[in-house]
């Protein structure tokens, strides 16, 4: 497997520029000759269809969801980045770019990071035209907030539903396509195969999940716009269907799958509270801009909190441990989110956890509503507040919230090179579903603005060049024998899962597996129970495909056939993300492995031996898949301890 | 629906404002008076044709609307016994809409038709004058012209001047008490209780009905405002209370006061 | 946070598919914690039903933290149960009491046909929305985006309309089945801002339009939809979109 990045040469700040210029394009009356599939509809597939169609492709477009509103970007909270300074406060491309790749530990790709902050300013642009209704000041320009990790105030914000504004903002480009003709939009499909032919990607072999029948669709391109894998851990802030199937079933046939044990455990979520628990809720990260992080200072105290002999409020000052603030004086609460999330293990580890039955850190707003009042708090944070309460029964207002580190985006993802093409020609792969931009780790507020650069700024550009070289003429249809071969793969796959008939559900093992990965492959990892983890895996897995419990038939509406061939794929994926894990032999940003770590318990990354992506190839089920490198060259920035102290 | 509501409720403010008169301690002068103009100055009676024409286009549109809103529910909910936050009123407005143009009817062919087509019962001059006012011996109203004579057939009402006219021919005493005059039909009708209670029952009806569609008239006119919304919202609960309190404290007034003895 | 649990009587929806008859099936479920949402006592009964051998019960959900509008269910003759601006994924059995008898059914209307069980097609609010539930601006057309102010009112007024999250609710709870306040909703949102201007009285009478031949009810303004709504959308979006109709229909001389 080769890995050519097709970074272009030149200065950084010119290369987007100059290699848009180099391009080749697709004559205009020519693009309704081409016909592009799209899978999933959430930012970057919403706004890469729109874009599309507007252009003159015919495109159709894939998603599980009733319809494309539903996708799960739509519950990002926080805001979305932009290097557009408007608050004239040092801001500028270059520090986007440079926040993001330090933010990600030095681990993304230098040049697709840097065209990220390029177009943020022009994303900004148009969700604004397209009506998404941003906070402004009261002279009617746009508001900025600061995020984790930056120390600028550049993020754009719509009160807690940014992620919905932008996504409905797509979703109505989207419409407007399909009103018009140009876009197919077909919902409640999940894509179980990708059809190669001469080794480009050429179609899909797709699931009606409401008739259960197999349907195919032939394309010139196929694009991937499938989120994040972060449900393989069972409990995490993903949608309840997100997955990794359509991912999956590409990097089977060919496509690399890069980075995948860089997950981004998430600071400020709602703790596990019972077994029965089918997802975990965030806590936008814009909480702590003004709510404080502490637990208290001793065991003892802690002990005594749990069992309910003091209350919250009644711990003074000198016993309150604000360990972000303390450790990190001039970023404070607001350092990067791996940071936070790994100081909060660190202090629960050490028995200062708040809650009984489980681990959790105070969130607290008692200072900040002293100084700026209920009101102002209320302004900012009413709805996440009272979400908090509707979900906890507890009043945010009068004492602390209790929040606990979540499984929440996963940087790691198919392989994509400049153009965002995989290893497979003529399959992209756009947004969380990719691996090229945030590193090992990404900073607040940018997956938004990462999957809406990708759709509405790159793939129309990157993909004529494409299609200008596949031509025309090259059609293939649905009764090709490609289609056939892989459809009879695809019906095998599940007549296997169905043919167990055992005893266990399917949620049961996802959640045993679930169990596993976030054990040994969480927030921190070591040699041994990586090893351990694998182990546990394998022996898990033989026992799903002994002993699965899949009613009901293939052709029909049959839920647990769904989530029995999703977990399947979990299955897989989960031992890939272990060994990534296993391999890296440093820490380096939501990757900490605790062999490699400072004495103050720093991430220690080595930037030597493993400043490289780590591209797996698929190598059959129950082989051991195949590490490629792709070595990461930073030509513009120096690589710096990070350090937010 | 929204136009003729509100044009219906401007009627409602006509009607409650000329029946107030009943409540004057004049005999019916001015009330009598009044009928009179009523029904003879022709841009009232041209506007009793559009105020029909209203009363047609809102119910035959109420039944167009429930149907279709029906239709869009096939399959109704097997849990019952919530009603989602909308108050009563909005919620059965085709009820009480019903239940009023029943009442309507009533009223109609209380006192309109009877003003305007007569009982149909006299079939010679002398019978309709015995009818009319119910004595025995009428030959003293003989002498009246024949003009006045066939109105008193033919709409069983005269106006104040002929009454007055009338009430020198005859026995004072008896005429007073039975002339049939549109406030003494008023009056006769309201001594009977189950016509008051009729009238108060469909004037409660009346209340929701207007509570609900007197605001949900501007709504679907397309009128809101924050600054201008309470406005509405107060005229409404006016609307909703003075109006069907006032047509109310009509039939119960004639009552009470048949009862103690006032008329 | 410690709960309790309760011992429940669920009378379900079943119905096998669009064509099929449906019945209300009575389920027994017990020990279920009142710390757990809505879904997750259905969870529970479903993993129990697929392990007796029953077909588990379809209904839809998927963000589970109460913005993707995917989950439904009329619980008890209320829009996603009886907490207000909740949507079912997001409200916990604590609402409920030991020994509570449950009716669980879906959304109810001409234009939400049931696919299966629980679960409603939604189509029709999208073909709404194809119909002009945007603005129409190609990816790469816009100006700077502080070239236009706009007052922080008429922002906030805006972004109020736009958390809709089309979950379909307002037609479920609307005696009339009617769609209106899902339509003024997004006709309000667009129709504040001054992006929205140029396609005003078309988007109006379009999304109007197809809005009726949807087979949805006709609003009579019982507020029902407001009540009921998860996101607390107002009605008086759906006075707005009334106004904005009749300049429509009556004075501009855009045809839809």
């Amino acid at each position: 497997m080769k890995l050519d990045s097709k970074v272009p040469a030149g200065p950084l700040a010119e290369k987007w520029d100059k290699h848009k210029f180099d391009l080749k394009l697709v004559n205009p009356s020519n693009k309704r000759k081409y016909h592009i599939l799209v899978v999933g509809t959430g930012l970057a597939g919403a706004s890469a269809a729109a874009s599309l169609a507007e252009l003159g492709y015919q495109v159709t477009t894939f998603n599980f969801q009733d319809s494309p509103r539903r996708a799960h970007s739509i519950a990002a909270q926080g805001g979305i980045n932009a290097a557009k300074n408007y608050q004239n406060d040092g801001d500028s491309v270059y520090r986007l770019f440079y926040d993001t790749i330090k933010g990600g530990d030095y681990r993304g790709r230098e040049a697709n990071t840097y065209r990220l902050a390029q177009v943020s300013v022009n994303i900004i642009d148009q969700a604004v035209a397209q009506g998404v209704p941003f906070a402004r000041e009261y002279g009617g320009y746009l508001a900025n907030r600061s995020f984790g990790g930056a120390q600028v105030s550049r993020t754009f914000y719509a009160r807690g539903q940014t992620g919905q504004q932008l996504l409905l903002g797509a979703y109505g480009a989207l419409n407007r396509q399909i009103g018009l003709g140009n876009v197919n939009s077909l919902n409640r499909r999940e894509i179980l195969d990708v059809v190669l032919v001469d080794g480009k990607a050429r179609g899909l072999i797709v699931k009606n999940l409401i008739t259960g029948e197999m349907e195919r669709y032939a394309g010139d391109a196929v694009l991937m716009c499938t989120g994040g894998y972060g449900n393989v851990y069972f409990l995490s802030t993903n949608a309840m269907n997100s997955n990794v199937t359509a991912a999956w079933r590409a990097h089977r046939r060919g496509a690399a799958f890069a980075n995948p044990c860089y997950v981004q455990i998430h600071p400020t979520c709602i703790p596990v509270h019972g077994d029965y628990q089918s997802k975990l809720t965030l806590m936008s990260e814009s909480l702590r801009n003004d709510g404080r992080v502490w637990v208290p200072r001793s065991q003892e105290m802690a002990e005594k909190l749990r069992s309910g002999q003091v209350k919250s409020k009644d711990i003074a000052e000198k016993d309150r441990y604000y360990y972000l603030e303390e450790r990190y004086p001039s970023f404070g609460n607001l350092v990067p989110r791996d940071v936070a999330s790994r100081n909060a293990k660190m202090v629960c580890d050490d028995g200062l956890s708040v809650i009984p039955d489980g681990e959790a850190v105070f969130l607290d707003f008692r200072d900040a509503i002293e100084r700026l009042g209920k009101d102002v708090i209320e302004s900012r944070y009413g709805n996440l507040f009272e979400m908090y309460q509707r979900i906890t029964d507890e009043d945010p207002y009068s004492m602390p919230m209790k929040i606990f580190p979540a499984v929440h985006y996963t940087m790691g993802g198919l392989w994509v090179d400049y153009h965002l093409m995989t290893t497979i020609p003529g399959l992209y792969a756009l947004g969380e579903a990719n691996f090229s931009d945030h590193g090992a780790n990404r900073l607040g507020a940018s997956a938004l603005m990462q999957g809406l650069a990708d759709g509405y700024f790159v793939i129309p550009f990157t993909i004529g060049n494409y299609l200008a070289d596949l031509g025309m003429k090259n059609k293939v249809t649905t009764d090709h024998e490609a289609f056939d071969k892989t459809e009879a793969d695809v019906r095998a796959f599940n007549q296997r899962l169905l043919s167990v008939k055992g005893t266990r559900t399917v949620d049961d093992f996802h959640r045993e597996l679930g169990k596993i990965i976030w054990n040994y492959c969480g927030m921190s990892r070591n040699k041994e129970g990586l090893e351990k983890a694998i182990g546990e895996i394998h022996k898990l897995r033989e026992e799903f495909w002994k002993d699965v419990l899949v009613p009901g038939k293939e052709d029909e509406f049959n839920l647990e056939l769904q989530k029995a061939w999703r977990v399947a794929d979990y299955f897989e994926l989960g031992e890939t993300m272990v060994r990534d894990a296993l391999q890296r032999n440093e820490s380096c940003g939501c990757h900490l492995r605790e062999e490699y770590q400072t004495e103050d318990n720093e991430a220690k990354r080595n930037d030597d031996d493993y400043a490289y992506v780590a591209a797996w190839e698929y190598k059959g089920e129950g082989q051991a898949p195949v590490m490629h490198k792709e070595n990461l060259e930073f030509e513009f920035v120096e690589l710096k301890t990070r350090s937010y102290k | 629906m929204a136009i003729t509501g509100l044009f219906l409720v401007s009627f409602l403010l006509v009607h409650v404002m000329g029946n107030i008169q009943l409540f004057y301690q004049d005999g019916g002068l001015a009330f009598n008076n009044y009928t009179k103009f009523m029904t003879t100055n022709p841009i009232i009676k041209t506007m009793e044709w559009v105020l029909f024409a209203g009363f047609v286009v809102h119910i035959i549109y109420a039944m167009l609307l429930t149907l279709q809103n029906n239709a869009s529910r096939p399959v109704k909910y097997a849990y019952k016994g919530k009603n989602g936050g909308a108050s009563w009123a909005s919620r059965n407005m085709f009820i009480t809409g019903s239940v009023m143009f029943i009442f309507l009817v009533v009223h109609l062919v209380m006192f309109w038709g009877t003003y305007k087509f007569g009982s149909g019962e006299a079939t010679t001059i002398q019978n309709a004058y015995e009818q009319a006012w119910k004595v025995k011996d009428a030959s003293g109203l003989a002498s009246l012209d024949a003009e006045l004579a066939h109105d008193i057939v033919k709409h069983k009402y005269i106006d104040y001047e002929s009454y007055q006219e009338i009430l020198k021919l005859g026995n004072p005493a008896d005429m007073k008490a039975m002339g049939y005059s549109m406030y003494n039909l008023t009056l006769d009708s309201f001594r009977q209780l189950w016509i008051v209670i009729l009238y108060v029952l469909a004037m409660v009806l009346l209340a929701f009905h207007l509570n609900h569609g007197f605001q949900s008239s501007f709504r679907s006119l397309g009128f809101v405002h924050d600054k201008y919304l309470p406005l509405i919202k107060g005229g409404g609960q006016v609307v909703t209370v003075v109006f069907p309190l006032l047509f109310a404290a009509m039939p119960v007034y004639f009552y009470i006061g048949s009862v103690i003895g006032k008329f | 946070m410690a709960g309790k649990n309760l011992n429940l009587t669920l009378k379900i929806w079943r119905q096998n598919g669009p064509a099929a008859k449906g019945q209300m099936k009575e389920y027994k479920v017990s020990d279920i914690s009142t710390e757990m949402s809505f879904l997750e006592m259905l969870d529970v009964l479903n993993e129990r039903l697929v392990r007796e051998g029953e077909d588990p019960i379809a209904f839809d959900h998927d963000c589970r933290e109460g913005i993707c509008g995917m989950c439904s269910l009329m619980i008890n003759g209320l829009a996603h149960g009886p907490s207000r601006r909740t949507t079912t994924c997001q409200l916990h059995m604590r609402s409920f009491n030991d020994g509570d008898t449950i009716y669980i059914e879906p959304w109810r209307a001409k234009a939400f046909p049931v696919i299966k069980d629980l679960v409603v097609d939604r189509s029709a609010f999208d073909h709404i929305m194809h119909a002009g539930g945007y603005i129409s601006v190609n990816t790469g057309n816009a100006q700077d985006a502080n070239e236009m102010p706009i007052s922080t009112q008429v922002a906030d007024h805006a972004m109020d309309a736009a958390e809709c999250i089309g979950c379909g609710a307002c037609v479920a709870s609307c005696k009339n089945a009617s769609a209106m306040l899902f339509v003024s909703a997004k006709v309000a949102h667009l129709g504040h801002l001054p992006q929205g201007q140029p396609e005003r009285m078309l988007r109006v009478q379009r999304m109007v339009r197809t809005m009726d031949e949807a087979g949805f009810g006709n609003c009579t303004n019982t507020g029902a939809c407001e009540v009921q709504c998860p996101k607390g959308i107002s009605i008086k979006n759906i006075a707005k979109m009334n106004a904005d109709y009749l300049r429509a229909s009556l004075i501009s001389e855009v045809k839809g």
